[in-house]
């Protein structure tokens, strides 16, 4: 027996994990999904009906995935906090395996299934674009086609890349609030918060326009060498996020 | 207090006394009583323990003390045996003769009654019994 | 004393002094004790008498306000929690798992896990491997948790309140399957529990507790010989 696979093993169980398993929530959510598309698929048909609608000016309805590195903060959480919440946190925290592989395998998981997510959205953007696009002008523009997934493509990639960070995020958050740190846990909200609109104003290239490389034209290299170092930066900051929290489990926390 | 039962042997395990004890105490009559024959294997440790419901230690504390009083013997790769001797059982006999005695004695003191006086009510009983 | 010798301690737990206090509520209280190796120890208390936290102290999942604590002969940590297998009070197993899961999840994550004796464990144990965990009894689920500890070849086991609120044949069940394991290997087991019942005969070595400080201890049948059953000081003791 080998760690290594041992931690596959964890991320693996995390991603697979629902939160919901078993209960009867889950159908009641497999609804409201089904209900939530069949009424896109309405809206859609309608819309493509009323205005001429082309791949090359919908690009912009990529920004739908905006949610996704806000999904995997909740997933991270959730992963740690259910561990508590499902009375299973006594087998989590005394298996033989150092504090910073259990967090580190939280992190991965709720990556992954953001990933997942992603590409699910991915495939139903793009379904749906072509779709309306086809119905609208009863023809397929193979160039437009292309560059609506490109920009797609890169768009959901560099949410990806934030994911690291949010999780991390999501993990930190989550042990905090079952620390002795706890009282601290609105301090780092606002620190976080305040630490985001401060950053995020010095950095005018992450706009999503750029990114996605429509209207703004595409990014200069050198603007493409920044985002690169900052998304460098920001896995660093989520290994770091991660090992604090391996730190509280470790040390902070009152079982 | 439920019975078990270990193949021939009958056990009763009273939780207010030590459980060892009872355990030797029940072999040692078995055998008095011509239950358990010199020389008969008994049950491993092992054995023993899971019929009985109780932790191997005990087991193994009771099979020291038989072997110990030499009411058993361990065969080298054999297991535990009943002891052949009749030597033995006889002494072990008459130890718990002795035993009984020494109890039955203070019990007839704590009524008031010494010597002469009990030798004679247990004649008279006996000849109640046989008539 | 020998450096071989050091490797194998004599004693399975060593307290010194040991305090332990949650908020306002002190759950240890300069407790010690050694406990031996090599046999069963019941440590037997009401609710509250810090059983739980003497074991999560042993797992390193929490760390002693003062004093001093070995286990296995070692400062405990999640190296230690190698040679331990250890059920947490009042744990429920992953819902999404089948027995089939949760083997597979113990034999890639704790060491000295066997899945052949895990099966034959499932097989006395009456546990269906396809069975869900989210469709188990609380008593299914119980002995599932005890299978996954007891299926380790491991030098300690701690188990943290296993009979409570589960069925009497459950119970039953869960003390065959200890006694088995015990009589097949040498292994130090601390169990704790605030009822004794069917337990009785599983202890050779009794620690009674009271609000985190050590009433009473020692030999199992040297006790029975003074006191009478341990189930009767059980009830003597804390009234």
């Amino acid at each position: 027996m080998s760690s290594g696979t041992g931690f596959a093993l964890l991320v693996a169980r995390d991603m697979r994990r629902f939160t919901n398993a078993g209960k009867p929530g889950r159908r009641w959510r497999m609804g409201y999904g089904v209900a939530g598309l069949l009424a896109l698929i309405v809206l859609a048909t309608y819309e493509s009906t009323q205005h001429t609608i082309t791949l090359s000016t919908i690009g912009p309805v990529w920004a739908i995935s905006y949610y996704i590195p806000v999904i995997s903060f909740g997933f991270a959480m959730s992963l740690v906090l259910n561990e508590w919440r499902q009375n299973t946190v006594g087998w989590w925290l005394t298996l033989p395996l150092p504090r910073i592989q259990l967090t580190l395998a939280k992190c991965l998981a709720a990556v992954g299934k953001a990933a997942r997510v992603s590409l699910w959205t991915f495939i139903a953007v793009t379904i749906l674009g072509f779709y309306t696009s086809f119905l609208s002008t009863h023809s397929l523009d193979w160039a437009s086609a292309l560059s609506f997934l490109v920009a797609g493509f890169r768009w959901t990639l560099f949410l990806l890349c934030l994911c690291p960070l949010t999780s991390s995020l999501g993990i930190m958050f989550g042990t905090i609030r079952q620390s002795r740190w706890r009282p601290a846990l609105p301090v780092a909200w606002i620190a976080w918060g305040m630490g985001w609109v401060v950053w995020s104003s010095h950095h005018p290239h992450w706009h999503m326009g750029r990114l996605i490389g429509l209207r703004h034209g595409s990014m200069t290299a050198e603007e493409m060498v920044h985002l690169v170092i900052d998304l460098v930066a920001s896995w660093i900051l989520a290994a770091l996020l991660t090992w604090i929290a391996a730190y509280l489990l470790e040390r902070q926390t009152d079982l | 207090m439920e019975e078990r039962r270990v193949g021939s042997l009958r056990f009763r395990i009273d939780f207010s006394q030590p459980i060892y004890e009872q355990i030797v105490q029940q072999f040692q009559s078995s055998v008095v009583k011509g239950e358990i024959e010199r020389g008969t294997k008994i049950p491993s440790v092992r054995e023993l323990a899971q019929a009985l419901h109780v932790t191997p230690n005990t087991v193994m504390h009771a099979y020291q003390e038989m072997e110990r009083s030499g009411l058993t013997e361990t065969r080298r790769g054999q297991g535990t045996f009943i002891t052949s001797s009749q030597e033995q059982i006889e002494q072990l006999r008459s130890k718990l003769a002795a035993v009984a005695v020494r109890e039955f004695l203070q019990k007839m003191n704590d009524l008031g009654y010494s010597g002469q006086a009990i030798f004679r009510l247990i004649q008279d009983e006996e000849r109640d019994e046989t008539p | 004393m020998t450096p071989a010798l050091q490797h194998k301690p004599t004693f399975a737990v060593e307290c010194r002094q040991v305090s332990k206090r949650y908020g306002q509520s002190q759950a240890l209280h300069n407790l010690s004790l050694s406990l031996p190796q090599g046999c069963s120890i019941g440590i037997l208390g009401p609710n509250g008498s810090g059983k739980s936290t003497l074991f999560r102290l042993l797992m390193g999942l929490t760390q002693p306000d003062s004093g001093h604590l070995a286990v296995l002969g070692r400062k405990p940590s999640w190296q230690t929690n190698r040679d331990i297998a250890y059920l947490p009070d009042r744990a429920r197993w992953y819902g999404g798992d089948t027995v089939r899961d949760a083997f597979r999840y113990a034999e890639r994550l704790l060491p000295g896990f066997s899945r052949d004796v895990a099966r034959d464990l499932a097989d006395i144990m009456e546990i269906p491997l396809d069975m869900k965990v989210a469709g188990m009894s609380r008593g299914q689920e119980a002995r599932l948790m005890i299978m996954v500890c007891v299926a380790r070849d491991v030098p300690l086991i701690i188990l943290d309140e296993p009979f409570s609120g589960i069925d009497l044949l459950s119970r039953e069940r869960i003390i065959d399957c200890l006694i088995h394991h015990m009589s097949r290997r040498e292994v130090t087991m601390l169990v704790s529990t605030h009822e004794l019942h069917e337990a009785e005969p599983l202890f050779d070595h009794a620690v009674f507790l009271n609000r985190g400080e050590l009433l009473l201890s020692g030999d199992a049948d040297e006790l029975r010989a003074q006191h009478g059953s341990l189930e009767r000081m059980l009830r003597s003791l804390y009234t």
